[in-house]
């Protein structure tokens, strides 16, 4: 189960406070909220980006929220994968080198990079510098990051905003195909066209 | 591989900012290189030059100039002492050896020197090919004058009276012996028995003086108080070289001193382009860098980053310094005879500036490395403010 409880954050001025979330494995959802709400905030606190101000955070076994700085970038590197609207890579790795150090600074010796290329239709891309690369291969080489290290917990950040239906369909299959069945996918997105794609939606206010 | 892979391929996309940087680099590093080897050969060459002279005695006037005329033979003497005071100072008890100098003469500039067999001793001056003269007239060339006047052994020449632009004497000299190259003022002398001088000069047998005397000392306590002795007197003056080459290294100091600290500024400004230009590269990248931090990378592979962007321009700097350096080196070797042979820094200079330049890098890696372990990666990682 991934499960939050009284969840708070403050910025400088204003106080966000987050419902509390109980999701079972292989659940995706997707967080709604108009700008400024705290979804990316809500998404980071999940993933372990950001430590929340009260409140608990708790995936499968781990108490997310408790854990001391080194544990929690040790946990976070193993199990979260993070997609962006924008995708940022290492401007002068081709995405195969990329994924390499990726793979080495997290400590995984399997590498099924290829296959997973292949399957997201970017294989032959490999060996490109992330500047050639049309909008929607680079959306595409962000999933393979995201979910080259099969994440147990997968934040999407508006990654859906700039596709038209089709696209922003198939993008979602895609990462829901490669998802462990385990694992916990959450979104947060403005984007009405795709919610019902998710088992649970998170309205915040 | 992976860090000179994306710092080979950054050079390339943006080649303005390390390309001047290693010009920096390289400049400020060949001319302290340059600055350190002269300063040093200049130092050398004054001691060298005097090595074995423990004292020099004159005609009264100015020690610097005693030692100038008589050593280095760039100046004028300041006087000719009188007969008999060769022989009076070398039966002193104190002297070990005594040499007299004569000289007045020259040829074609070059100076032409009176004096004994044990100067070439004292001087460690060896012949290239035919023997050390044995009579008047007969004479042995440094290497510069027999190269650039063309005169091998056997050939004739005569001299000129006094400094460039007196009059020719008639008798002719004879070549017996060339000087191996020696490096110094001895290259470009003539020398000559010291009775060349007096008979060149028609000085009558009773008159027969030295201009100066070179003196080696028996002992150490002689050297402190010889000097004072021949002082005291009043009649000579005695300079000692080692005191007087300080002297003169003291005054050309400043001008040193100047060069060192322009060496020194453009030293500082390439290491403060150094650390802009990876102040800048952190800046750009602070994305790029939390992403890493993200996928698990290790503080020190960013620092890693920096680092060796910095020791591959200060490895360029040097490997573009290294024949800047030999080149300005071999182009001062031939301004300036006290610089002939003066060759390429030794690898303990280049070793020294290698460690200082390491350590520039180190530290001007540390500041921006520092700043990009304190990004916070949840207001970098996020597409807006949300």
């Amino acid at each position: 189960m991934l499960r939050t409880k009284g969840l708070t954050y403050a910025y400088q001025d204003k106080e966000l406070l987050f419902p509390d979330l109980a999701l079972k494995p292989g659940e995706k959802a997707v967080i709604r909220g108009k700008s400024g709400s705290g979804k990316t905030t809500l998404l980071h606190i999940l993933g372990g980006l950001l430590k929340p101000m009260a409140g608990e955070v708790q995936v499968d076994t781990v108490s997310v929220s408790e854990l001391p700085k080194g544990e929690l970038e040790k946990w976070r590197k193993q199990n979260v994968g993070l997609v962006l609207q924008q995708p940022i890579f290492p401007k002068y790795l081709t995405f195969k080198e990329h994924v390499a150090l990726l793979l080495k600074h997290k400590g995984i010796k399997e590498n099924h990079m290829t296959e997973l290329a292949e399957e997201l239709g970017v294989a032959q891309k490999l060996n490109s510098l992330p500047g050639t690369l049309s909008g929607g291969e680079r959306q595409r080489m962000a999933l393979l990051n995201a979910l080259i290290h099969k994440p147990s917990v997968l934040l999407i950040d508006e990654a859906t905003a700039n596709l038209d239906d089709e696209n922003a369909s198939a993008l979602l299959q895609l990462i829901f195909n490669h998802m462990p069945p385990e694992g916990y996918v959450l979104m947060a997105s403005h984007d009405a066209r795709v919610r019902e794609m998710f088992n649970l939606q998170i309205a915040l206010a | 591989m992976i860090h000179l892979r994306m710092i080979w391929r950054s050079w390339i996309d943006k080649p303005a900012s390390p390309f001047i940087i290693i010009l920096l680099v390289a400049l400020s590093v060949s001319l302290s290189a340059v600055i350190r080897h002269v300063d040093h050969k200049v130092e050398a060459y004054w001691k060298k030059q005097s090595s074995g002279v423990d004292v020099v005695v004159g005609a009264k006037g100015s020690p610097v100039q005693l030692i100038l005329a008589n050593i280095f033979h760039a100046d004028a003497p300041t006087g000719n002492l009188k007969p008999g005071d060769f022989e009076s100072l070398r039966s002193n008890k104190k002297v070990k050896r005594a040499i007299p100098l004569a000289y007045g003469d020259r040829y074609e500039g070059y100076r032409i020197l009176g004096t004994n067999q044990e100067w070439f001793s004292l001087m460690g001056a060896e012949l290239t090919e035919g023997a050390f003269p044995q009579k008047a007239y007969q004479c042995v060339v440094g290497s510069d004058v027999a190269s650039i006047k063309k005169l091998p052994v056997g050939s004739t020449f005569t001299g000129s009276h006094g400094e460039v632009g007196g009059h020719d004497h008639n008798h002719e000299y004879t070549v017996v012996g060339i000087l191996k190259k020696h490096g110094d003022v001895t290259d470009r002398l003539v020398i000559t028995p010291i009775q060349t001088v007096w008979e060149e000069h028609h000085t009558p047998q009773d008159q027969r003086a030295a201009t100066a005397v070179l003196i080696e000392l028996k002992t150490a306590m002689a050297k402190l108080t010889f000097p004072r002795e021949i002082n005291g007197k009043g009649e000579w003056m005695a300079a000692v070289p080692a005191i007087e080459v300080s002297k003169l290294l003291s005054l050309t100091g400043d001008v040193s001193l100047l060069t060192k600290v322009l060496a020194g500024v453009l030293s500082g400004v390439s290491a403060l382009m150094l650390f802009l230009l990876l102040l800048e590269r952190s800046e750009a990248k602070r994305k790029e860098q939390a992403l890493f931090r993200f996928e698990g990378a290790p503080s020190i592979f960013t620092f890693a980053t920096l680092f060796w962007e910095g020791f591959l321009l200060l490895l360029f700097g040097l490997l573009l310094a290294y024949p800047l350096t030999i080149w300005s080196t071999f182009q001062l070797a031939g301004y300036h005879s006290m610089l002939s042979g003066l060759g390429s820094p030794d690898a303990y200079t280049w070793g020294v500036i290698f460690v200082v330049g390491v350590t520039s890098v180190l530290f001007s890696s540390l500041i921006p490395w520092i700043r990009t372990t304190r990004v916070n990666l949840s207001e970098t990682l996020r597409n807006e403010l949300d």
